[in-house]
C-alpha cells in the first residue's frame, strides 16, 4: 500500500484538510474493532471518539457499535459528526431508527476475527471530524493520490507552500513547480505519503 | 394573531377584504391551520387551479414573538401537483412580519373576473388589493427590487415569479429573507401556481409601528428561550454541523450509505460528490468571501442557511441547500458547484421547485434530451421551464408529466410529486415517508410516523398503545409540536436527544399563550393534523395505492448494496392505525 512516491512532511493539517473527505490510506492492524484502530492505534481519546464521532460507515453500512466492527484489509472507513433530518438520525451509530435501515446496516459474520497482521484501510474523514481527527491520522501518515496532493497544494499560495510543505525524501521545502510534477505523475497513477510533525516521518 | 385575513379576489366589483376573528382554529399555527382550513373549507374534489379552491399562508404559534426559531411560514392548498392536501414550508421574514401584524392566517380565495394580476399590501392600518399588471412575468428578484423602490426596505414580500403565472405544477410561492432577496420557497406540491390561479403576484408585509408579540408570562418565557437557546447551541448537529456546513453537510454521508440519488435514481452513490459536498461549499463559499453561516431569519440560532458568491466574489445565489445540490448534481450527474449555484438562483428567480426540477430535468436526460453530467443543457432546460416554452411547459409541470410526454417509465415520484434526496431502497425508513406521508413523496412531513413497522425499538405490536416505546413517541409528540407551532423542523433533534431542550418548547408554548399543553396534547394535536389531512385526501380520491412507491423500486436493485424496497403494503397501510 504505502510504496508513495515521496514523503511529504504537512505543518498546517488545514492546508489539506478537503483530502480529508476524498479519501486516504492508512496503515492499520486488521481483525480490530474500529474502535480499537481510532483509539490505541491512532490515539485518539475514547471520549472525543464517543462525543463526536457519530456516524460511521464501514464499507458504506452504518455501523451501530464500533466494539464489535471488525476493519479488513482492504475496508473504507468513513466517520462523520452527528447528521441533521430524519436519514441524519436512522443512520447514526447506535440510533433507535436504526431498522429503518435495516437492509444495509453493518453486521460482523464472523469470519472477521480470524484476521491479523497489517493492512491498507481507506478513511473518509466527513464535517466536523476533519478538524477534529484529521491531525491524529497525519501525524501517523496517510497516502493520498498525488493529484489530489497537487490539486490542495496549488489553491495555496506559492508562499505558503514551501513553509507548509517540505519533501522528506530531498529534505528541501516543496516549491510551485514541484507540487505541478505531482499533478503531471497522476498519469502514472503516483502517490504521495503527507506526515505531520509529532508523528512518524520514516520515508517508506 | 387572532385574526384571519380572507381576501376574496373572485368578489363581484374586484376583490374584497374580510377580517374574521380566529375563532375555530384558535391554538393552530403553522401547518396545524393551513391543514385544517384546507380540510374544512376547500371541496377536495375541486379543481386545484380553479376557484374553489383556496391558499393559505400562516405564520407560526409563536412567530413575531422573540422566540427563537419561531419564523418558519406555511403555505396550505389542495396540490395541483399531487391532487391531494399540500402544506409546504418556507423560511425568511414574512412569518415574523406577518403574526406581528397581527394575523394568524391569510386565505386566499376565488378567482378574478378579469385576467389582472394583483399586489397586495398588508400594513398596520389597512390592507391594500390593486390590480398591477406591470409586474406581469418579473421574475422574483426584479420584482422585489421594484417593491423595495416603492414600498422601503422594512418589507417582506410573499411573491411568484413567471412560473406560478403560468400555473406550473412545479412552481413556488417566494418569500424573501434578512437581506429582502427571494431566497426562501415554499417550494413542494404548486403552491406557487395556485397562487398564480388567484392571480396574486405579490404579497408586501410591512409591519412598520407594530410591535413584538407579547408573552402571556415574559419572565417565564425569557426563561424557557434561554434554555431552549442553549440546548441548540450545545447540540452537535443544530449548534456545529448545521452552522459550518449548511444541510449540505448530508452529501458525503448520504453518498458513502449507498443512498445518494444519482443519474435518475440508477444507483446509489455519485463519483464528485467530493466537488459538491457542503465541505467544498462550505470552503469555496468562504474563500469567495460568501457566509456560510447565516440565519434565513431573524431569531434563528441554528444559522445554516448562507451566502454564495461567484469566482469574482460577487453575489450568486444563496447558499444552495442539500436537495437542490443533490437534484441539480448528483441526480443530474453534475460536480459543478458553480452550475449548480447558477441552476439555484435561475429557480429562486423564476419561482421554481429545486426539488422537482432536478427530478425532472434527471428525466428529461434519461429521455435524451441531455446527457447526464452536462451543466450547460441542464441550465438551458431550467431557462426553458421559466420562460415558458412549450418543452418548458412540460418541464415545468414536474417529473411525471415530464417522464410520461417522452415515454420514460423511471418517474422517481409519489403521489406526482419527485422524490427528494434519499434513495427509498437504501433506507427504507425514508421509503416508509415517501410513500405514506399524505403530501407526497416529502422527506419532512413524515417525521411523525409510527414507530410500528419495521420493527424500530424491537417488536412492538402496532395496535397495543402501550407497546410504543418512549422514543418513538416523542419523536411523534417533537414533530407534532414543531409542525403545529411553525418552528423550524431542523430543532427536532435537539428537541429529541436533549430532555431540557423538548421541555423549554414546551414551556415557550405555555408562557406564551398562558396554557398548560402537555407533551400528550402535543401528540394529539399532531395526529389531528395528520388524519385531517388523510381525511381531506380520502375525499379527494386518493386510496391506499396512493401509498406506494413506483413499482420499479420494488423490483430494480439499487448499487452499491443491490437491495430493493422490501416493505410490505400491509405495513405501509398499518402507519396511520393509531
Amino acid at each position: 500500500m504505502t510504496d508513495a512516491v515521496r514523503t511529504i512532511r504537512v505543518s498546517d493539517a488545514g492546508a489539506v484538510a478537503r483530502l480529508f473527505q476524498k479519501q486516504f490510506l492508512i496503515e492499520a492492524e486488521v481483525g480490530q474493532s474500529v474502535k480499537d484502530l481510532l483509539t490505541r492505534q491512532y490515539g485518539i481519546d475514547g471520549e472525543t471518539v464517543g462525543a463526536r464521532v457519530k456516524t460511521i460507515l464501514l464499507d458504506s453500512r452504518p455501523v451501530d457499535d464500533i466494539d464489535r466492527a471488525i476493519v479488513r484489509d482492504g475496508s473504507t472507513l468513513a466517520l462523520s459528526g452527528a447528521m441533521p433530518g430524519l436519514v441524519g438520525a436512522i443512520l447514526r451509530a447506535g440510533s433507535f431508527y436504526a431498522p429503518m435501515r435495516g437492509t444495509i446496516t453493518y453486521h460482523a459474520d464472523g469470519r472477521e476475527r480470524g484476521l491479523s497482521g497489517s493492512g491498507t484501510v481507506t478513511v473518509k474523514l466527513f464535517n466536523t471530524l476533519v478538524d477534529c481527527l484529521g491531525p491524529h491520522f497525519l501525524r501517523k501518515g496517510i497516502v493520498v493520490p498525488a493529484a489530489d496532493f497537487a490539486e490542495a497544494a496549488l489553491s495555496i499560495p506559492p508562499a505558503q507552500i514551501k513553509k507548509i510543505f517540505h519533501d522528506l525524501s530531498d529534505n528541501r521545502p516543496l516549491s510551485r513547480s514541484d507540487v505541478r510534477r505531482f499533478a503531471e505523475s497522476a498519469h502514472a497513477g503516483g502517490r504521495v505519503r503527507l506526515v505531520m510533525p509529532g508523528g512518524d516521518e520514516a520515508t517508506v | 394573531m387572532d385574526t384571519i385575513l380572507r381576501i376574496d379576489m373572485g368578489a363581484p366589483g374586484g376583490p374584497r377584504v374580510v377580517r374574521d376573528p380566529i375563532g375555530d382554529y384558535a391554538g393552530l399555527g403553522g401547518r396545524g391551520m393551513t391543514s385544517a382550513i384546507v380540510s374544512k373549507e376547500v371541496d377536495p374534489l375541486c379543481h386545484p387551479l380553479g376557484a374553489e379552491n383556496k391558499l393559505v399562508i400562516a405564520p407560526g404559534l409563536l412567530s413575531g414573538s422573540v422566540a427563537a426559531m419561531s419564523g418558519r411560514i406555511s403555505v396550505g392548498c389542495k396540490s395541483p401537483l399531487t391532487g391531494g392536501i399540500k402544506e409546504a414550508n418556507s423560511g425568511g421574514q414574512p412569518a415574523q412580519v406577518l403574526a406581528r401584524l397581527g394575523y394568524a392566517a391569510i386565505v386566499l380565495e376565488g378567482k378574478p373576473r378579469t385576467n389582472d394580476l394583483y399586489r397586495i399590501v398588508i400594513t398596520k392600518n389597512e390592507v391594500i388589493v390593486e390590480a398591477d399588471n406591470g409586474l406581469k412575468m418579473l421574475p422574483n428578484y426584479d420584482l422585489v427590487e421594484k417593491m423595495k423602490k416603492k414600498y422601503g426596505e422594512r418589507i417582506a414580500c410573499i411573491s411568484i415569479g413567471p412560473a406560478g403565472e403560468m400555473k406550473m405544477s412545479a412552481a413556488t410561492v417566494a418569500c424573501t429573507d434578512m437581506e429582502l432577496r427571494p431566497t426562501r420557497h415554499a417550494g413542494r406540491g404548486g403552491t406557487g401556481a395556485v397562487m398564480g390561479s388567484k392571480q396574486v403576484k405579490v404579497i408586501v408585509l410591512d409591519d412598520t409601528g407594530c410591535e413584538m408579540r407579547r408573552p402571556a408570562n415574559p419572565d417565564r418565557f425569557r426563561e424557557a428561550n434561554k434554555v431552549f437557546v442553549a440546548g441548540l447551541r450545545k447540540h452537535p448537529v443544530t449548534g456545529e454541523g448545521l452552522p459550518a456546513f449548511g444541510t449540505n453537510i448530508l452529501a458525503n454521508i448520504i453518498n458513502e450509505a449507498g443512498a445518494y440519488p444519482t443519474n435518475n435514481f440508477s444507483r446509489g452513490t455519485f463519483e464528485g460528490v467530493s466537488k459538491i459536498s457542503g465541505e467544498t461549499e462550505a470552503e469555496l463559499e468562504k474563500k469567495r468571501g460568501g457566509n456560510p453561516t447565516h440565519g434565513c431569519h431573524r431569531g434563528c440560532v441554528i444559522q445554516c442557511s448562507g451566502t454564495y458568491n461567484d469566482k469574482k466574489g460577487k453575489y450568486l445565489t444563496k447558499q444552495p441547500e442539500y436537495e437542490t445540490v443533490w437534484a441539480n448534481g448528483a441526480n443530474c450527474g453534475i460536480d459543478d458547484m458553480d452550475a449548480i449555484a447558477t441552476m439555484d438562483y435561475l429557480y429562486d428567480n423564476y419561482g421554481l421547485d429545486t426539488i422537482e426540477m432536478g427530478a425532472t430535468i434527471a428525466v428529461a436526460m434519461e429521455a435524451g434530451l441531455a446527457k447526464f453530467g452536462d451543466a450547460k443543457a441542464a441550465i438551458k432546460l431550467i431557462k426553458e421551464a421559466g420562460t415558458g416554452t412549450p418543452l418548458g411547459r412540460v418541464l415545468g409541470n414536474g417529473a411525471a408529466v415530464t417522464a410520461k410526454v417522452f415515454g420514460i417509465e423511471h418517474a422517481p415520484v409519489v403521489k406526482g410529486q419527485a422524490m427528494p434526496a434519499y434513495d427509498p431502497r437504501a433506507v427504507e425508513g425514508i421509503g416508509v415517508t415517501y410513500a405514506t406521508s399524505p403530501m407526497g413523496a416529502d422527506h419532512t412531513a413524515g417525521y411523525a410516523i409510527a414507530a410500528n413497522i419495521l420493527k424500530v425499538g424491537g417488536f412492538v405490536d402496532p395496535l397495543k398503545p402501550e407497546g410504543q416505546v418512549e422514543l418513538s413517541r416523542n419523536l411523534q409528540i417533537a414533530t407534532a409540536a414543531i409542525d403545529s407551532t411553525g418552528m423550524c423542523l431542523f430543532i427536532a433533534f435537539a428537541v429529541l436527544d436533549q430532555p431540557e431542550t423538548f421541555q423549554a418548547l414546551l414551556d415557550l408554548l405555555n408562557s406564551f399563550y398562558g396554557m398548560d399543553l402537555t407533551g400528550d396534547d402535543v401528540t394529539a394535536l399532531g395526529k389531528r393534523i395528520l388524519s385531517m389531512e388523510r381525511d381531506f385526501n380520502t375525499r379527494a380520491g386518493l386510496t391506499s395505492q396512493q401509498d406506494r412507491l413506483p413499482h420499479y423500486f420494488y423490483t430494480e436493485p439499487i448499487a452499491p448494496h443491490n437491495v430493493t424496497f422490501q416493505v410490505k403494503d400491509e405495513d405501509l397501510d398499518r402507519v396511520f392505525a393509531w
